[in-house]
């Protein structure tokens, strides 16, 4: 009896262990997609478009897109490849490796094909900038605080 | 403008560049319309046997490339570009400033899942994964790309063209095709001609034309990619019979590329396959056809945002019907002038950004990469021999 006790003793600790961690896992997981949620696509107010898809993010991003679709040119702003907002970006709602971006912005700019993003050195310039440019885009991690500029999902 | 004086294209492309300069100091109301860039790396070369980039078995300072470059889009669907460069890779491409690039784009379709444009100049060829870019450290996998498929020698032939050309993309699902196709001729000098010429016979190479297509297939915005090149370049050799007879010369490519993104994980293998004809060359009369095939697998991890290490085993034989090389003698050079095997390791330490330091440590066996101008004692030349480089190099 006491051996069967202790054993049924023991799962039921066992039993709250895998609990816990299934618990602290799944907060793990919230908070990954919190934090993903926390990169915000942003545009120049007069942008009058509802959403970009992954992939229209990506061809945007990546300058292969080059016009939006009323036919304005599309300014892309980014922030340096070191910064935690852009990797988090890039990997977060891209799904792509920050050298993977470089790769085709390289490409472009020393084959003379295209060009490269705009690069700003931080989250407020990157919004000053934005709301001062028509059909711009960029990204942040923190709350848009300036009318000029809305967020936009990536879907 | 001594920079512009190599081709008769070149004295164009300068007066071009001086217009846009003029017109873009004038016009260039946003300063976005109007961006330079540039880059620059110094090598350091160190070998035990033969010379690779100057007197390297002195260890050589002979490897620089600078860059400098503008784009200028003064319209939505126009872009102005160009770049100068001034290379050094001891004989093999000596010191010079050339027009590495001077072209319009037009893009005429640029929506989501299809895109259309046209260029026109001196264009970078599209050739395999790394060509358009070769020369800027920062976008190689390495200090030094396969020599099998990227040859130094065969760089300054085969790396740019003053040519129209036309490129675009196809997305299908989450697969994007993208494509170009090119048709113009090859900008020769004294010195580059000379590659084509077999013999030490004085010659020139007239009326070339070139033909190239290549189709890049990228799954998951570039995780996977697929490419195939094939290019053609015909070409008339002029010379006074003699020890070589005028003729025709040949060459015709194709290159299949594969690269596959997994983590931190990066392979890349090309495969390329060259036919050399010299028609009527040797001897009126005959066709003289040389296949030399080359083939890179490279492996590469990246440890964190900064640190990327490698590993890479390249190979190439210039006549893949004669692997070891015995019809190099009929030319006066070793036999291991026939093929070259490079088992090759090394890192890339992005210590700043825009920065990189760059080295690796080669094992070569085999002396077909070398630049026979560099090695021209054949006796000299030795099969096994190492290689070691740094490269500290910058780019904005």
């Amino acid at each position: 009896m006491q051996i069967l006790k202790q054993s049924a003793h023991r799962k039921g600790v066992l039993n709250v262990t895998i609990w816990v961690r299934c618990l602290i896992t799944f907060f793990l997981l919230c908070a990954g997609n919190l934090y993903a949620e926390n990169q915000r696509v942003i545009v120049n107010a007069g942008f009058e478009g509802g959403g970009l898809s992954r992939n229209t993010a990506r061809a945007i991003f990546s300058m292969r897109l080059k016009r939006w679709e009323d036919g304005t040119t599309i300014t892309v702003f980014v922030l340096p490849d070191t910064h935690s907002t852009h990797r988090l970006f890039t990997r977060e709602t891209l799904s792509l490796f920050p050298h993977q971006l470089r790769r085709s912005w390289d490409r472009y700019v020393y084959s003379g094909i295209g060009t490269a993003p705009i690069e700003v050195e931080s989250e407020e310039d990157m919004v000053a900038r934005v709301a001062a440019t028509p059909g711009s885009i960029g990204y942040i991690s923190m709350e848009v605080l300036n009318e000029d500029v809305r967020t936009l999902p990536v879907r | 403008m001594k920079m512009f004086e190599r081709y008769p294209f070149g004295k164009l492309a300068g007066v071009l560049l001086s217009g846009l300069l003029a017109c873009t100091s004038a016009f260039a109301q946003q300063p976005e319309e109007f961006r330079w860039h540039g880059f620059f790396s110094q090598g350091v070369v160190h070998t035990d046997e033969n010379n690779f980039f100057g007197d390297s078995t002195d260890t050589s300072f002979d490897f620089r490339d600078v860059g400098l470059g503008f784009s200028w889009q003064p319209h939505d669907r126009l872009l102005f570009s160009a770049q100068g460069l001034y290379r050094d890779a001891g004989k093999t491409s000596p010191n010079g400033v050339n027009v590495d690039y001077a072209l319009v784009n037009y893009s005429w379709i640029n929506r989501l899942d299809f895109g259309l444009g046209l260029r026109a100049g001196r264009v970078k060829n599209p050739f395999a994964f790394y060509n358009e870019t070769r020369d800027v450290a920062a976008t190689r996998p390495s200090v030094i790309l396969p020599v099998s498929i990227y040859a130094p020698a065969f760089r300054d032939i085969f790396h740019s063209s003053d040519s129209v050309m036309l490129s675009g993309y196809k997305e299908v699902g989450d697969w994007l095709i993208n494509f170009d196709l090119l048709r113009g001729e090859v900008p020769f000098d004294k010195r580059s001609e000379r590659l084509l010429i077999p013999v030490p016979q004085s010659g020139s190479i007239e009326d070339n034309k070139l033909w190239m297509a290549r189709s890049i297939v990228e799954y998951d915005a570039g995780r996977i990619r697929f490419g195939l090149t094939y290019f053609s370049f015909d070409s008339r050799l002029d010379t006074a019979p003699g020890l070589i007879f005028p003729g025709n010369v040949n060459v015709d490519s194709y290159i299949l590329s594969f690269d596959y993104i997994w983590e931190n994980f990066q392979f890349t293998s090309e495969y390329l396959r060259t036919d050399t004809t010299y028609h009527d060359v040797f001897a009126p009369g005959l066709n003289n056809k040389r296949e030399s095939e080359s083939y890179y697998f490279q492996l590469a991890y990246q440890l964190n945002e900064k640190l990327r290490m490698f590993g890479r085993y390249d190979v190439y034989y210039a006549n893949r019907k004669d692997k070891s090389g015995n019809g190099q003698l009929a030319f006066g050079r070793p036999k291991s002038d026939g093929f070259s095997k490079d088992i090759v390791v090394g890192a890339q330490y992005h210590f700043a950004d825009n920065w990189m330091l760059a080295g690796e440590v080669h094992h070569f066996k085999g002396s077909a990469s070398l630049g026979v101008i560099e090695n021209a004692s054949a006796s000299n030349v030795k099969e096994d021999w190492n290689l070691y480089t740094l490269q500290l190099s910058y780019k904005f």
